[in-house]
């Protein structure tokens, strides 16, 4: 479980998130959504420990993650930045440095780690691409072997940020289905969302933020049906019962 | 590329390679000595003319290469890892000039200190990458506006060293064509303690290798791993720093070797991964700079050109083909 008690916090001198607060179940995957500059990837940034709240608590599993050592913290949350090149490292080499936090010095894996890995790539589906070097491969891949590096670092909580970026429609579905499927791992699943479709019709739960403020937290039927969106994103949520979707208009 | 066959047969390939030149390091010059002739002197009594050339020459002459070209070598693999850069190279932003900077003030206004210049070309160089980073972390740089703080950086420090040298014309007598950058009339004691320094920077470098290839994933990654990553990526570019203070402090400033090697390394690992490459890189620094060394000696023999002179024929054309080549990948993306 993943608490946000009145949090504030930004960069340096410049506030992005102001007293926000928030409780992320175990179990399930909530969406964040919002406009661009509305402070969703700072507000990962905050839960995953690496800036520093000027005020309120990051509770990881009841205890505040500033103050947990941050190799002991990286064994309860982990984080995925956006996709970016990942240079000529092998599949598993790069899953494998998600053992990161569990290794001792030197750095040498146990069978404990490697055992790890390999479920780890296999739940992501990469283990027949084990061997293959990250930039033969594609961006739904490559997304697959990231998830999978985050899987091996096996945390309670896993903090996306904007896993569908630079993806195909084809890759973004088979990544979406492989971040519901954590939740069967009783993870804690929270992931920066620009896509509102998908965002919709995978998540438990939608996190609506605006100027770095969260406006709703609930579930996606819940969220379509108060006027949250329109304020955000200008849009009106409409469901589709022969598809079985959600689909956006935009609000009059 | 060639991940298939493992590392150690790399290794031990590369290290043949580095062993062959060191043999023909000591075999050839402006006069050629050959291995049995050399065995047949060593076996008998007394110091033959031919061996004292190989013991107080070519021997220290070849060492010095061997240390020079895998410091830089391994330091420029380390400062390419840290800035994601494949540009950044020990000359290219600045950190030899740095070295070479306080080497010069050191020689300057403590003459006796010769001890001391490894040590000082340190600091220089650590100012050097540390404002580099700094920059490059202020303005959100990209590669290019790295690589042109480098250059930025690099000018002004050659002309303080230029200013020094001016106001102190003896400075530099000992040290042959330090701009340039070369090891002819290195003797063994002047590689001390230098030797020392690349020992341990490049045995500091083998240690953060892991450490080095998870920050290289960036540094919310690295510290969302649990990493302490200024410590880490400060050690790193300590540990670089080190190795290119140490070889600009007896070999002046050669460059490009830092650019090249670490280039080739991860074409012959098959992979950016510096658990592998880093290894590579000190053997194949110190092969790469002997041969050069070797060619410096024998092109126009009986001159000799200055060792930099060799690495700049060798190395501007690869730096020249990087940049149309990354401008070219950069396009089809």
């Amino acid at each position: 479980m993943l608490e946000l008690k009145n949090v504030s916090g930004g960069y340096g001198k410049r506030t992005v998130i102001s007293d926000l607060s928030a409780i992320f179940p175990k179990g399930e995957l909530t969406s964040v959504i919002g406009p661009n500059g509305c402070g969703k990837s700072t507000l990962l940034m905050l839960c995953a420990g690496l800036i520093s709240c000027t005020s309120g608590a990051v509770l990881v599993g009841g205890k505040d993650i500033l103050a947990i050592p941050r190799n002991d913290a990286a064994k309860q949350i982990s984080y995925l930045e956006q996709m970016k090149n990942p240079g000529s490292i092998s599949v598993r080499t790069l899953v494998s440095h998600g053992r990161f936090p569990y290794l001792g010095y030197p750095r040498r894996y146990t069978d404990l780690d490697r055992a790890k890995v390999e479920e780890a790539m296999s739940m992501a589906g990469v283990a027949d691409i084990s061997d293959r070097m990250m930039n033969e491969l594609s961006g739904g891949q490559q997304q697959r072997v990231r998830i999978a590096m985050v899987l091996a670092q096996d945390t309670d909580v896993i903090l996306l940020d904007e896993p569908l970026t630079y993806l195909d429609v084809r890759y973004k579905l088979e990544v979406m289905e492989l971040i519901a499927k954590l939740r069967s791992l009783g993870k804690t699943v929270v992931a920066v969302m620009h896509d509102l479709e998908l965002a919709f019709a995978y998540s438990d739960k939608i996190a609506v933020m605006e100027n770095g403020r969260l406006t709703a937290f609930d579930s996606p039927e819940n969220i379509a049906l108060g006027d949250t969106l329109k304020s955000a994103f200008g849009v009106n949520a409409e469901y589709c019962e022969y598809a079985g979707r959600y689909f956006f208009k935009r609000a009059e | 590329m060639e991940k298939s066959r493992p590392l150690i047969v790399k290794v031990l390939v590369c290290s043949g390679i580095l062993l062959v030149s060191v043999l023909l390091g000591i075999c050839a010059g402006s006069a050629w000595i050959s291995p049995q002739k050399l065995l047949a002197d060593v076996l008998a009594d007394g110091l033959s003319p031919d061996e004292r050339i190989v013991l107080y020459i070519r021997l220290p002459r070849v060492l010095a290469a061997i240390l020079a070209g895998s410091a830089l070598a391994v330091s420029g693999a380390i400062i390419q890892s840290v800035l994601g850069n494949p540009l950044a190279a020990p000359n290219i932003i600045g950190v030899n000039s740095g070295a070479g900077l306080f080497t010069v003030l050191c020689t300057a206004f403590f003459p006796s200190a010769v001890r001391l210049i490894p040590a000082a070309a340190f600091w220089g160089a650590l100012a050097a990458v540390l404002s580099v980073y700094g920059i490059a972390r202020k303005t959100g740089a990209s590669r290019m506006t790295i690589v042109l703080t480098g250059v930025g950086i690099s000018s002004l420090l050659n002309a303080a060293i230029d200013t020094i040298t001016t106001l102190y014309p003896d400075v530099l007598a000992g040290i042959s064509s330090f701009k340039t950058g070369g090891v002819s009339g290195v003797n063994i004691s002047s590689l001390f303690p230098a030797w020392i320094f690349i020992i341990a920077g490049i045995t500091a470098a083998f240690m953060l290798s892991h450490d080095l290839d998870v920050l290289a994933l960036g540094e919310n990654t690295a510290g969302s791993l649990g990493m302490n990553v200024g410590a880490i990526r400060f050690a790193c570019l300590a540990a670089a720093a080190v190795l290119a203070g140490a070889a600009v402090s007896f070999s002046g400033l050669i460059g490009f070797v830092g650019l090249v090697v670490p280039h080739i390394s991860r074409k012959i690992a098959g992979s950016s991964e510096n658990t592998a490459v880093l290894p590579l890189c000190a053997i194949i620094g110190g092969a790469f700079l002997t041969i050069c060394d070797i060619l410096a000696r024998t092109l126009f023999s009986p001159y000799e050109m200055p060792l930099g002179i060799v690495v700049s024929y060798i190395g501007v054309p690869f730096f020249l083909w990087l940049l149309i080549r990354k401008k070219e990948a950069r396009h089809n993306a």
